[in-house]
């Protein structure tokens, strides 16, 4: 399992530029970042940091794959436009039905 | 989650049965979130508003059985119970309780040792299936045909595990089948669905490739869950069932509490995740009055 990704929402231009509070505040974020009216959240991979796809609304749980490397990544939080994710777990041995 | 919801669905990660669940659960107005084990962890320790119930839908079996008895012992109702889920992850258990209480079943000896799988073999006649108390979508489970594949299945295991810790395992007598068995979705104490499950290999999950086809729940079929709903209590199950070709009978092979359902409602038609959630609902009405 690996750290958490703090990530950066998509938000409309006129929402609040906040991210989170572990965020750098004087960081300069760029087009892709910001978007264009866009409300879908992306977040970067934890291994090539690419940015990822989690969709509009991510729930917990949910699995986000890197377009770029393929490594599948687990949202565990999706509050106020703020995603966080982890690296997705692997199967273990008492997974099943 | 800031705000209590009606059903915290308890996921290892979030898989498109779970997703229909959450779709289907909003559609009738209750509130839906999913949890991971931190989640769980922060509603018992009161940093989280604890939900009206817990579905439990965890990959995990470890994670799915401490959810649940955590959550009932903090007064919060899991679905499945519990106690449920201690039978359903143990196969042994499975065994030593459709004996006792009448549910037909396939012979089986616990074997806690590489001398008991082999008198095992003796007492029920090769072949006979041995299966590990608590794995699952088919995995570990072999069909040993005499002392000569036995001594291949011992000299595997004794390599991956030298001390013996896979012991005991469940070894049971091989029912010869009409080239499928039955899978049965039951909710609350009702089969919802029955497919036939037909693979190639002998064994049929459907995570090995089985193909499914609906069949018709019949009366046997209905009375079969029935006795093991009696047992393990009302809830979501998959029940697997198998008839012998040599009396045309069906026996139990086991119950499952966490059943995946997404790609085989796709070929059966029934949306078990709406049923499940007219489920759900109603039990947590019945939650809530008896509160």
């Amino acid at each position: 399992m690996g750290g958490c990704s703090l990530l950066r929402a998509v938000f409309p231009a006129s929402a609040p530029r906040s991210c989170t509070p572990f965020c750098d505040p004087d960081a300069e974020f760029t087009d892709r970042e910001w978007g264009e009216m866009s409300t879908a959240i992306v977040a970067n991979c934890l291994v090539c940091d690419s940015a990822l796809d989690a969709g509009d609304a991510p729930e917990k749980g949910e699995i986000v794959e890197c377009g770029s490397c393929g490594q599948e990544h687990e949202v565990t939080g999706a509050e106020a436009g703020v995603v966080t994710v982890e690296l997705a777990p692997e199967v273990e041995e008492d997974w099943g039905e | 989650m800031t705000e209590p919801v009606d059903v915290l669905v308890a996921v290892t990660m979030l898989r498109p049965e779970e997703r229909l669940l959450l779709d289907a659960l909003r559609g009738r107005g209750l509130t839906a979130a999913t949890g991971l084990t931190r989640d769980i962890g922060a509603v018992l320790n009161g940093t989280a508003p604890a939900p009206a119930a817990l579905l439990v839908r965890n990959l995990s079996h470890r994670d799915a059985a401490q959810v649940a008895r955590r959550a009932e012992a903090a007064g919060i109702p899991a679905l499945n119970s519990a106690a449920a889920l201690d039978v359903c992850h143990d196969k042994g258990l499975q065994a030593l309780l459709f004996a006792r209480h009448g549910i037909p079943h396939p012979r089986s000896f616990h074997a806690y040792t590489d001398e008991d799988v082999a008198r095992c073999g003796e007492e029920l006649g090769w072949p006979v299936v041995v299966k590990p108390l608590s794995a699952s979508w088919g995995r570990g489970v072999v069909r040993l045909t005499g002392p000569e594949t036995l001594a291949a299945w011992s000299g595997g295991r004794e390599s991956a595990d030298a001390a013996g810790k896979a012991f005991p395992v469940l070894v049971q007598e091989y029912v010869e089948k009409p080239e499928h068995d039955l899978r049965v979705i039951v909710i609350g104490n009702q089969p919802v669905v029955a497919i036939e499950r037909r693979s190639t290999d002998w064994r049929t999950n459907t995570h090995l490739g089985a193909s499914v086809r609906r069949t018709e729940i019949t009366e046997s079929i209905t009375l079969l869950c029935k006795q093991v709903t009696d047992l393990v209590g009302p809830g979501f199950y998959g029940v697997d069932l198998v008839e012998d070709v040599r009396d045309r009978q069906l026996r139990v092979l086991e119950v499952n509490a966490n059943p995946e359902f997404a790609r085989s409602s796709r070929e059966h038609g029934v949306n078990i995740a709406e049923l499940l959630a007219d489920h759900v609902a109603e039990r947590i009405r019945g939650f809530l009055a008896a509160a």
